[in-house]
């Protein structure tokens, strides 16, 4: 078990050129995943925690049931649709970083949009009628809003984030595990596996804590400040 | 004497059940209004209606002489009024941060703070304050954005002595210039001290207005 | 500033950055990609890691591999998903491009399966020449065998093997494991038990197993790679141009020279076709 640790600090410290690439590879992809669907459905949330219409609970059933969508099934769904033969097959998606992209938003939409719908909707009741009252109203109310709830909405964004990093099934299926290209902390750790190289395979797993840690620890100082 | 908002035979009913009826009601322009009776008697409704954030079901709003339509309701009352919930929703930040979310102008926030002694919270951060500070603090906000009619939900509760005072001698002075007050309250002295006229409500219902 | 100034310029800080990764990332090094689908055993060898570069720094094209078993790389072929196949099961290969999926077959390459099995050998097999023998043996005597079960070469050949021994294989001695070789070369070793692997991939993982080839050189082990350009008229924006670039560099007498040097730990791992 030591051995596996010192393998780690290992490719860590001596900035092993591949093992660098692929964990920046990683995390390239999760927070361009994890930003876009935070754009998304930030909307969304807005949405649903500020009015109430006809479908709204279903829409909330719905989101909460595909947050529980292994991400094989994602892959297979986002590959049937890129796929040569398939609607979107002449954009030529797939095995390249888009299809990841595309994957990853799909997998962290539900539960970052259903984290900031009850991040959102959690706050006191009066905070919407103060900002009308008080004349703030258009993106301003919107941005308001999400930012009293900052704490609440960056732990949406970091479950997003957790998911995405650490799954290989959108990885695997859609990327294609390309050395130099496609190729993800979590898709060599499989690779590893299955050579039967588990020290390696585990220093890899420490690594991505390692990067999962970080992002959180940095991103939950950072807030304080904003 | 001019009237700045006239009721008439306007309901509005929370999951079915009518919380409010009021015939006819008259806010007279630069007067203070004070409203008062038993909790849930349907103060906060009517000052909730009055300042545009909630919608009757039924009746006729008029406004300096112009009934108002359905759609125009929430807008014209909102320009021309400002709500002070009576637990006010205090922003993350500094006191500054809360004074400025309505108002730019940095001038008019150094008056506030110095009108409602806060100059010592200026960058404190106002969710840490009493229950005193902050009520000031969202007066000082609503008065900062200069509307016609200041609107405000049992501004004295719960809150200390000090704070109190300071927030009734604001009180009297912006009736004194002029400005449109509506207080809920159920501290009828301070109703009488400060009001012009008192109008008691139960049940949903004006009971009583006595001028 | 105010906070929500401070919010939309972070926010859009965020988006620009997420956008050049995205865009960096879309766009690569290289225009040029050519996608190979081809079996794990061949990506896990280690040759496609030396040989590849050298194409690669040629011609400018950067041949993107994906490693899958040999049934879902001919899949890939069939939708089009890949531009070029390097697998190992012949008679599937014929069918491929008989059925116009792909356009040629070319030998590449070859090397062989061997019968792998604990030291204690409770079948008996160690030494036979026979494959089918050495399968019926560890059918009779109920000994744990691990199947790769995913369709991969490997799996196919098996298949094959367990036919010409007239055998169906069931039974809870034996367990279809459905993953990659090297997944399977660890859960034979972890259970005792015999598995059949490609030489290649059980040399590259000798030193993380004690099992043992105990059966080898029987003409019906014989595990040659073919390599196939997907047929560009079956689907729009195949790259076949570049396909055939690889399939010339691969069977040129330098692709070639380079295959046949490839050792692991000294030893060669895959005899090349087209010279000696």
């Amino acid at each position: 078990m030591n051995s596996v640790f010192v393998k780690a600090l290992e490719l860590i410290v001596t900035g092993d050129k591949e093992v660098l690439f692929i964990a920046s590879t990683s995390l390239r992809f999760a927070v361009s995943s994890t930003v876009l669907a935070t754009v998304l459905a930030l909307p969304l949330g807005l949405l649903l925690s500020l009015s109430s219409f006809r479908g709204k609970k279903l829409i909330i059933v719905f989101l909460n049931s595909l947050m529980a969508l292994p991400t094989v099934v994602i892959g297979l769904l986002v590959y049937s649709f890129i796929s040569k033969n398939a609607p979107f097959g002449n954009l030529g998606l797939l095995f390249t970083p888009g299809a990841i992209i595309i994957g990853q938003i799909i997998l962290a939409f539900p539960i970052i949009a259903s984290l900031i719908y009850s991040a959102l909707s959690n706050r006191d009741p009066s905070l919407p009628e103060t900002l009308d009252t008080l004349g703030i109203r258009g993106i301003r109310k919107y941005v308001i809003l999400i930012l009293e709830a900052k704490t609440a909405v960056l732990s949406a964004l970091l479950s997003g984030f957790g998911r995405i990093i650490g799954e290989v099934g959108v990885s695997m299926m859609l990327g294609g595990n390309i050395r130099w290209y496609t190729r993800t902390i979590t898709t060599t750790i499989a690779l590893e596996t299955s050579k039967g190289n588990f020290e390696l395979a585990l220093a890899l797993g420490i690594i991505l804590i390692v990067i999962s840690l970080t992002i959180n620890v940095l991103l939950h100082m950072g807030i304080r400040d904003v | 004497m001019y009237n700045s908002v006239i009721f008439r035979n306007i309901t509005f009913s929370y999951t079915g059940e009518c919380v409010l009826d009021i015939d006819t009601l008259t806010i007279e322009e630069h007067r203070v209004t004070a409203i008062t009776g038993p909790n849930g008697s349907g103060k906060t409704t009517l000052l909730k209606i009055l300042s545009g954030l909630l919608l009757p079901d039924h009746g006729e709003i008029i406004f300096k002489g112009t009934i108002l339509l359905n759609g125009k309701r929430r807008k014209i009352l909102m320009e021309n009024s400002t709500f002070v919930h009576q637990t006010p929703y205090i922003f993350s930040g500094s006191v500054k941060r809360n004074l400025t979310m309505g108002i730019k102008s940095e001038h008019t926030c150094k008056e506030l703070l110095e009108i409602f002694d806060l100059e010592k919270y200026r960058n404190s951060r106002a969710s840490g304050l009493s229950g005193g500070e902050k009520q000031k603090i969202a007066l000082a906000r609503a008065a900062g954005m200069e509307r016609d009619i200041l609107i405000l939900d049992e501004p004295l509760a719960h809150i200390d002595s000090e704070s109190k005072l300071i927030i009734e001698n604001v009180l009297k002075e912006m009736a004194a210039k002029g400005k449109t007050l509506i207080i809920a309250t159920h501290d009828h002295t301070f109703a009488s001290r400060i009001a012009d006229k008192i109008i008691h409500m139960d049940n949903g219902k004006i009971v009583r207005s006595v001028q | 500033m105010s906070q929500s100034h401070k919010f939309i310029i972070i926010a859009a800080a965020a988006l620009l950055l997420s956008q050049t990764f995205l865009f960096s990332a879309g766009k690569a090094e290289n225009p040029r990609h050519l996608k190979l689908a081809t079996t794990t055993s061949t990506d896990n060898s280690g040759l496609l890691d030396v040989i590849l570069p050298v194409f690669e720094k040629n011609t400018g094209i950067k041949v993107d591999v994906i490693a899958v078993g040999t049934g879902k790389a001919i899949a890939l072929g069939e939708n089009g998903d890949v531009d070029i196949i390097m697998v190992h099961a012949r008679a599937q290969e014929e069918k491929f491009v008989n059925q116009g999926f792909g356009v040629d077959r070319h030998d590449l390459m070859h090397n062989d399966f061997v019968i792998l099995g604990p030291e204690s050998d409770p079948a008996e097999i160690k030494g036979l020449k026979d494959a089918a023998k050495a399968f019926r043996r560890i059918s009779g005597s109920k000994s744990s065998f691990i199947s790769r079960a995913d369709n991969s070469g490997t799996n196919i050949k098996e298949k094959f093997l367990w036919e010409e021994a007239g055998i169906s294989p069931s039974g809870i001695w034996y367990k279809e494991a459905g993953q990659g070789m090297g997944a399977v070369i660890t859960m034979a070793d972890d259970m005792d038990a015999y598995t059949l692997s490609d030489r290649g991939t059980y040399l590259s993982m000798k030193d993380k197993t004690d099992l043992r080839i105990l059966v080898e050189g029987d003409k019906r082990l014989f595990n040659p790679y073919g390599i196939i350009a997907v047929n560009p008229e079956k689907h729009k924006g195949i790259n076949f141009k570049d396909a055939e670039k690889l399939i010339g560099f691969l069977t040129s007498p330098e692709g070639q020279r380079i295959i046949k040097n490839y050792k692991k730990d000294g030893e060669q791992l895959f005899y090349p076709d087209l010279i000696e």
